[in-house]
């Protein structure tokens, strides 16, 4: 069967189309062309048609004529619509006029660069000119270096490499500095939170030196779909942007299927398990030939479901090498041969984790399967994107799992439908982060008198508070770095939570073997020493954690129980910058200090969940002081409440918004934590917190502040909506945890605090 | 409350400070009477270009010795607030060094170090190429002055010293050099990593005095360039007349690396009746080879068999020896069998690598059929 006959068959399936939600046919769409515009040098016309590029799509032809006009643009069109073009036609363009003419290229990952130059690369070599065009990373050999900095007309680049050795010797790149025309930024929705409010000021310092040597750079920058990509890539380049979003390149056409697998335990709420449903549909797909895509949402999800898919079509000519899994932690080459291997079609099926989510280059294939709701809208529109060809039909079907984020949407096609993708926000004038970055810009120039150093915050204070700490001496009109230290070096463009830890397997002593990683939020709690590891199935005990070094050293054990980490998270208010006692329910905004630290772990036996005993964890505290929302449960709505019921009520709310928040907010849901204090020491009263999870924050807590009777009023609704008797994972939480009259409380204390 | 950041941020901007700043940046010239020690006027060209320069005219009145001191090692943040630079004048050395007291002086010291710098034709430093030079030519852009600024050609002493001395001495830096070569010790001196902390303490307390230290430490790296110049200078003229048997070696070495066939291999031959006999015949071996005087070449090789030196090494050494360059194909037959029987037979000690036995082997083999066909008289066997 190929796509259409299997699409059709399912459609016919009354045993399919009942848990089917949702069915949305998106209809063909041919492609629109526009020619050359005047003024491209032929040299450029000529390797592109060389390369079968007669014309341009609308879109290509609109950004480059905003570029032309001297326009900063930021272009948003779906994978493989031929946005590369958009920014290598004129910068090849300008430099073909001006050989002295410079561009400098970013990507957020080396892999990504390393593929995207590629294109480059060839497009020069088509065109035979005297274009140097280099990679300038942490692997570029010193010898190269040199040459790369006199010489290269295109830099590519990683923004870490922009922050730690370029900028800070900006005077051995005179040259690219004084010719800059061109700063390309690519796969811009991915710096946001903490990595786009440190580029946002990267390139604050590198306009900075580029206006010291006297040239005054265009932007243009590509996004995958967000809710507002000329606001990120306004807020990240300071400049005014002109949006490209009306994609010319054509799409076949797409099917986009809701699926919620049937339920198996009515009272607790408990539905067929997704991954089995996404075992089974995906075997359809891949025993019919059909190129597929399948993302799940761990890593040994991918590994699990790869295994399966590889038997199920194993034979004796080798042919489970047509199905690869593919996820962080494997080897550069093993992907970029399975990149390969997807877009020439010798590989039919991928399973991924959304590492294949970014712009790597696959081509694109018939089918995409994402084994629960990836998180957030835009994540689900970039992963469906990879399925849809130019031409022909093409499938992209969602599994729901059972938490509630999942349940939400699978039950709500039409807030998925009619939602934006979500906001990417980066937080420019976050004044920790800002304040690294003034140390790194004085390093690299001394601040004048007057100078502003991005639009937000005033800058003459903060270097008046870098003098005072020592950093910078004020004299003769103009701020001097002033010590022997080298800032750059000291701060790291990604958040904590980007640095992984090494799952290391000690069973053989000979042989040690890594079998996984592990983000640092996750480690004190999973990873700790003596801890019960799960992997592949099997038992693994925590020999070693080397926190210093991020590795952790597991053993293989049997043992009858499990381990339970406690995570203890205190919160304190530093300053309360908005107050208001009156509003319904009272709120608060301000800056707080977050503390958590894992103390001890219990001993669980399988089975019966007894408490076998306790075990101490020592790990270092880890500390944030990040900005908070507040809000308090006054008087008059606790009246006639048994204190056990309100407590049971009040974690069961704070449950429903740690899961709903993000949703209305338009972030993914780690950026956010939700904490309840019984009796908040600062508000003496029932409190819950909603707080930025990076240091300083990057804006969600101010708008939790605006918008809380709004979360407030559909966290009422999703809970009495919810089929569940009293209680269940998908609305406030398990009975267990929030009592028999948990569920009640809460939406009896919603009515009363929105009446 | 703790404050917060942004509370902290304005209590700092509150205060305000009184702006005091000269503009012009301080200047110290000190004059002596050229010591012997220091008496660099009699070096000529061809010493300099021993010491691995290139350069065409060397003119001792045109050379400016260079050392700055700086806040620290690499990047746009690190100023050189100190610039020492020393020359030949008369029969006098002199050192103006310039100052800067505070940043707002930078420009006036780059303008005046140009100046100056415009009077000379090279630049003798130790590390300059890479680290005191670039750092001058950075501030220059810095300072928006990089019209003011010229390469000049460099000799830099680093190099050569390393070249001589570094198997006795290990790493060399400046002040092991004074106090093991020249014999100038330092009495209270400033160590060079602490001078960034000193000029940013000098810059809090207002205190000029903190920073004499630093002054001296420079005057005297700068008096030490001309005396390490004026040694090397000597080293070379007579290079197989030194006290270690070390530096004669590594002197040889250095020669050989920039032409100086002849002198090398006096040092090797000298070196070769000392501790390093080996190394050396084994450089001398090589530098006759360079020279293609390949029948001393074979006699330091066969001296060195028969010393029991060099290992497999020698033998193989010698067989490519007589075979290619001198003709003598059974010769080479017979070292390789030689080399068989001393490392591939029995005695345990003297077991060369299986990869060397086997090349040795295949050699051999070749050889033997080479010689057979030069015994049958085949047209085509003779040597070329």
């Amino acid at each position: 069967m190929n796509l259409e006959q299997i699409l059709d068959s399912l459609r016919d399936s009354p045993a399919f189309m009942k848990n089917v939600t949702h069915w949305e046919t998106v209809p063909a769409r041919p492609a629109r062309l526009a020619s050359f515009p005047e003024g491209i040098d032929a040299r450029v016309q000529a390797a592109l048609r060389g390369r079968g590029v007669q014309s341009l799509y609308t879109h290509q032809r609109l950004a480059v004529d905003a570029v032309l006009a001297g326009e900063n643009i930021v272009v948003v069109t779906p994978t493989a619509s031929g946005k590369t073009l958009c920014y290598n036609l004129p910068v090849l363009n300008a430099i073909l006029r001006n050989g002295d003419s410079r561009a400098l290229y970013l990507f957020p990952t080396k892999a990504l660069s390393a593929d995207q130059s590629n294109e480059l690369y060839t497009l020069v070599e088509a065109m035979g000119a005297p274009i140097k065009a280099y990679t300038y990373d942490g692997d570029t050999p010193a010898a190269a270096r040199r040459s790369i900095r006199q010489a290269g007309h295109v830099v590519v680049t990683n923004p870490d490499m922009l922050h730690a050795a370029i900028l800070p010797g900006h005077t051995k790149w005179v040259k690219l500095f004084e010719n800059l025309k061109f700063i390309v930024i690519d796969e811009i929705h991915a710096y946001r939170g903490v990595f786009g409010s440190n580029l946002a000021n990267v390139i604050r310092r590198l306009k900075r030196l580029a206006a010291f040597y006297g040239s005054t750079p265009r932007f243009i920058c590509c996004s995958a779909t967000i809710a507002n990509p000329k606001e990120l890539a306004e807020q990240i380049t300071g400049e005014p942007m002109t949006l490209i979003d009306d994609n010319g390149a054509p799409t076949g056409e797409r099917h986009m299927v809701f699926y919620n697998p049937p339920v198996v335990n009515r009272q607790l709420g408990i539905r067929k398990s997704s991954l089995l449903e996404t075992r089974a549909l995906s075997s359809l797909l891949v025993r019919n030939d059909v190129q597929t895509i399948v993302f799940a949402r761990s890593r040994l999800q991918v590994e699990v479901l790869a295994r399966y898919l590889k038997e199920l079509i194993k034979d004796s000519l080798g042919n489970a090498g047509r199905v690869r899994g593919y996820r962080g932690g494997y080897l550069p080459t093993q992907r970029r041969e399975i990149e390969r291997g997807l877009r020439n079609g010798d590989i039919t099926a991928v399973v991924a984790t959304n590492a294949l989510e970014l712009g790597i280059d696959i081509g694109r294939l018939d089918a995409c399967v994402l084994c629960g709701y990836p998180g957030t809208i835009a994540s689900t529109w970039q992963q469906a994107g990879r399925a849809g060809r130019r031409r022909g039909t093409s499938l992209t079907l969602m599994v729901a799992s059972s938490s509630a984020l999942d349940q939400y949407i699978i039950s709500h096609p039409e807030y998925f439908f009619k939602q934006s993708p979500e906001n990417a926000l980066a937080n420019p004038d976050n004044l920790y982060i800002l304040m690294n970055h003034i140390k790194c810009a004085a390093y690299e120039l001394p601040f004048v008198e007057g100078e502003a150093f991005g639009a937000g915050e005033a800058t003459e204070p903060m270097l008046a508070f870098l003098e005072e700490k020592g950093f910078l001496r004020r004299t003769g009109g103009q701020w001097h770095w002033s010590t022997e230290a080298f800032p750059a070096a000291e701060i790291s463009l990604r958040s904590a939570g980007d640095e992984n830890f090494m799952i290391i397997d000690i069973t053989d002593a000979a042989h040690h073997v890594i079998i996984g990683e592990m983000d640092r939020y996750t480690v004190p709690m999973l990873l700790h020493e003596q801890a019960i590891y799960l992997h592949d199935a099997r038992q693994y005990q925590v020999e070693k954690l080397d926190f210093e070094y991020k590795k952790a050293y597991i053993r293989q054990v049997e043992v009858d129980y499990y381990t339970d980490a406690d995570l203890n998270t205190t919160l304190r208010v530093l300053n309360a910058d908005k107050e208001d006692p009156d509003a319904l329910p009272p709120r608060g905004l301000g800056e707080v200090l977050v503390t958590s630290m894992v103390t001890l772990f219990k001993k669980m036996k399988f089975g019966t969940h007894e408490n076998l005993g306790f075990g101490p964890v020592d790990l270092p505290e880890m500390e944030m002081t990040t900005s908070a929302c507040w809000w308090t449960l006054p008087k008059e709505a606790m009246r006639g409440l048994e204190t056990d019921d309100l407590q049971g009520g009040m974690l069961g709310i704070a449950s429903m918004l740690r899961q709903l928040a993000p949703l209305y907010l338009m972030c993914a849901p780690r950026d956010l934590s939700v904490l309840y204090h019984v009796r908040d020491t600062f508000t003496r009263k029932p409190t819950v917190y909603f707080y930025d999870n990076c240091p300083g924050g990057v804006g969600l807590a101010e708008k939790v502040y605006d918008m809380l009777p709004m979360l407030l009023d559909h966290a009422g609704e999703a809970i009495k909506h919810c089929a569940c008797e009293g209680g269940c994972p998908s609305c406030v939480g398990p009975q267990a945890e929030v009592g028999p009259r948990g569920k009640l409380t809460a939406i009896r204390l919603l009515e009363r605090l929105l009446s | 409350m703790m404050p917060g950041l942004r509370g902290r941020i304005k209590a700092a901007a509150q205060k305000t400070r009184p702006e005091t700043a000269p503009r012009e940046c301080k200047v110290i010239e000190a004059r002596m009477p050229l010591p012997p020690w220091m008496d660099v006027r009699g070096v000529s060209t061809a010493q300099v270009n021993r010491l691995g320069a290139k350069l065409s005219g060397w003119d001792v009145n045109r050379a400016l010795f260079l050392d700055t001191e700086t806040t620290g090692l690499h990047g746009a943040g690190t100023v050189a607030f100190l610039v020492g630079m020393g020359w030949v004048e008369g029969d006098e050395f002199v050192v103006r060094q310039l100052l800067m007291r505070d940043y707002p002086e930078e420009a006036h010291l780059l303008m005046v170090a140009a100046d100056t710098l415009a009077r000379f034709h090279v630049i003798v430093s130790f590390n300059g190429k890479s680290f005191d030079v670039p750092l001058l030519r950075d501030r220059f852009a810095m300072a928006r002055l990089r019209h003011r600024w010229r390469e000049f050609p460099q000799l830099d002493l680093l190099h050569p010293a390393r070249r001589t001395w570094r198997l006795r001495l290990g790493a060399c830096p400046l002040c092991m050099l004074e106090e093991k070569v020249l014999g100038i010790g330092r009495e209270g001196d400033l160590p060079g990593a602490e001078v960034p902390e000193r000029y940013f303490a000098y810059l809090k307390s207002g205190d000029l005095s903190l920073l004499d230290d630093v002054l001296r430490h420079n005057l005297q790296d700068i008096h030490t360039l001309a005396a390490l110049l004026l040694r090397l200078a000597q080293v070379y003229d007579a290079p197989e007349r030194q006290a270690s048997a070390l530096d004669v070696f590594s002197a040889g070495r250095a020669l050989e690396r920039c032409g100086e066939g002849e002198l090398a291999r006096r040092c090797f031959r000298v070196a070769s009746v000392s501790a390093l006999s080996q190394q050396a015949r084994l450089e001398l071996a090589k530098s006759y080879r360079r020279e293609r005087e390949y029948q001393e070449a074979a006699e330091t090789y066969r001296g060195m068999i028969a010393r029991g030196e060099g290992g497999p090494t020698a033998y193989i050494s010698l067989a490519i020896l007589l075979e290619r360059y001198l003709g003598d194909a059974k010769g080479a037959l017979e070292i390789t069998q030689k080399a068989l029987w001393r490392y591939a037979g029995d005695s345990l000690f003297a077991r060369a690598d299986a990869d060397i036995i086997e090349a040795l082997e295949r050699r051999r083999a070749r050889l033997r059929r080479k010689a057979a066909l030069e015994d049958a008289g085949t047209p085509g066997g003779a040597p070329p």
